[in-house]
This record gives structure tokens, C-alpha cells and sequence, in this order.
């Protein structure tokens, strides 16, 4: 069943509220939430990279140190 | 068109801005409930926070070392306001004023677009009375009805007032009420409204072959607004 894929891609989350999709739909909800998981990440690692070249060079370091970068 | 049809549609956009697609790619999600599509959302919304949340607090921890006009100037250039919109629950609702009053107004309302009401909700009626009333102003600008609705219904009574005077169209106040999901606000606006301006939603509802729906809103309203919405809506009728 493929509404077992939108299941895996949601970590769990019981997909019973969409029950009436077919295979290829539930496919493709699937895919876009595999994408918008990554996304966010990347968006996160972009958006830390370019804040810091904005940071006030004196507190540059602190801040990288916090955030592991 | 019936207010199913009307809250699949503002959560088949909510999901799809959510999703990173068109609308048009969800349509085939117009055969569910709007309350399934809102249980998946809300799902995968608590999802990307839960995963994410450390990071965020992180980003919000460094953003603490900063001035606020600085770490706000920052966050404008930097990150993307889905981003924003994610962490921004994380504020105190003082913080939150603080770093809104000092980002732009379309920054706002893209903010306010990917924004989920259960997170940020709550800080909307501590945000300053120009951010708001501003940023409502911008979303009705971009006909973006259904953010326009979701802030409404988490506005205090003191601002409600200066919201609706900007949206000066009333045509876009009947699109905006709506999609209110918080129905009780509705008497709030009756009140504000003159029998002129409710003609003019009334008539926005004829030509929009939306009656039905603007009745069920009076459906919501006390029975004094109610009876005054029907009978100008009436008289429209009766003239048309």
C-alpha cells in the first residue's frame, strides 16, 4: 500500500485521515514531504552560513561557537 | 460554492505553500474533507518544528547576543521568512514586538504567509499596532485572503477596529471574513460596519453567487446583526 510510503515519510503518522487516495497520489504527497524535510534543513544551513557573514565581527565567534559551525 | 468548499480551498493553499507546490498540482486532495487535509498539515507542521527544534532554539540563542534592530536587519537579509515563521514561536511575545517592529512590512507578511497559527498565534495581539494593521493591509494588497482571515481571527478586540478600516475595500472585508476561522469575531466586525458598507458586502455576495455563504456568516453573528445582515442583504436582492 502505498499510503505505507506518506507513512515512513511522516515518520509514523498514521495516514487513515487521507484514506481515498490512490497509490500514485499517496506517492506523490510522499515524495514533497521527503522534499520539504530536506528543504528546511538546507534552508537552515544556508540561512546560518549567510546570517554570520552579517554578525558584527567581534561577536562572530561566540556565535559560531554556539551554533556548532 | 458551500463553506467546505471554501476552507479545502484555503487549506489546499496552506498546504500547498507548505508543501513548496502550486494548488493546482493538490487538486486532486478537493475529494477530502478540508479537516483531513488540516490533520495532515498540522502534521507534518509539528513534524519539520519537532526535528528542527533544536537548531531553532539555537538560532534563537544566538540571535540573543545581538541587539535586536541588528539580529532583525540580520534575519531580513539571511533567512528566509518560512524560516522565520518556524522559529518566531519561539519568542517571548515582548521579543516578538521587538524584532517585528524592525522588519519591513512585505518581510511580515511573507512571514505571516508560512506562518502556523497554533505556534504564533498567540503573539499576534502583542505586535505593534502599525505592524499589524500594516502587514494586514499588505496581505489584503496581495488579495492573500486566506493569511488576511487567519490574522483577523487572532487579533484583539483594540486593533481589530484599525484593521478593518484599512481594508478599505469591503468587497475584500467579505473575502477576508470568510475565511475567519475564528467565528466569533464576526459580531466584532458587524459592529464596526455601517448598513452602507454591509450593502456592499451584500452586493460583493450577489455578484460572486455567494449568498449561501454570506448567510451562514450571519448564521454566526447575534441575532440583532444577524436580522440587520439579512435584511440588507435582502433589499440588495430585491433590487438586483
Amino acid at each position: 500500500m502505498s499510503s505505507a510510503q506518506l507513512q515512513d515519510a511522516m515518520d509514523g503518522w498514521d495516514p487513515a485521515p487521507l484514506s481515498g487516495l490512490t497509490d500514485e497520489e499517496f506517492i506523490f504527497l510522499s515524495e514533497r514531504t521527503r522534499a520539504s524535510r530536506t528543504q528546511v534543513t538546507t534552508d537552515i544551513d544556508d540561512a546560518v552560513r549567510q546570517a554570520l557573514d552579517h554578525v558584527p565581527r567581534l561577536l562572530r565567534r561566540p556565535i559560531k561557537k554556539l551554533l556548532g559551525v | 460554492m458551500s463553506t467546505e468548499l471554501l476552507e479545502l480551498r484555503a487549506e489546499r493553499l496552506r498546504l500547498a505553500r507548505r508543501l513548496g507546490v502550486t494548488p493546482g498540482e493538490l487538486d486532486f486532495l478537493d475529494r477530502l474533507p478540508a479537516q483531513a487535509l488540516r490533520t495532515y498539515r498540522h502534521a507534518l507542521e509539528d513534524l519539520l518544528f519537532d526535528e528542527n527544534g533544536e537548531r531553532f532554539a539555537k538560532v534563537m540563542q544566538a540571535a540573543g547576543l545581538l541587539p535586536k534592530p541588528v539580529a532583525a536587519r540580520i534575519a531580513v537579509r539571511a533567512i528566509p521568512p518560512t524560516m522565520t515563521a518556524m522559529m518566531s514561536g519561539l519568542l517571548s511575545p515582548q521579543d516578538a514586538a521587538e524584532f517585528a517592529s524592525h522588519m519591513p512590512t512585505s518581510y511580515m507578511a511573507d512571514l505571516a504567509a508560512a506562518a502556523d497559527p497554533r505556534r504564533v498565534g498567540h503573539l499576534v495581539p502583542h505586535l505593534g499596532r502599525s505592524v499589524v494593521i500594516d502587514g494586514a493591509a499588505e496581505l489584503v494588497a496581495r488579495k492573500d485572503f486566506v493569511t488576511a482571515g487567519l490574522l483577523v481571527g487572532c487579533l484583539n478586540r483594540a486593533y481589530l477596529a484599525d484593521v478593518l478600516t484599512a481594508i478599505s475595500d469591503p468587497a475584500d472585508l467579505f473575502e477576508v471574513a470568510l475565511l475567519i476561522d475564528d467565528k466569533s469575531v464576526l459580531d466584532d466586525i458587524m459592529d464596526h460596519l455601517s448598513d452602507a458598507d454591509i450593502e456592499v458586502l451584500s452586493e460583493r455576495a450577489v455578484e460572486l453567487d455567494m449568498v449561501p455563504l454570506w448567510e451562514s456568516l450571519a448564521d454566526h453573528c447575534r441575532v440583532d446583526n444577524a436580522d440587520r445582515a439579512r435584511r440588507i442583504l435582502q433589499d440588495v436582492q430585491s433590487r438586483s
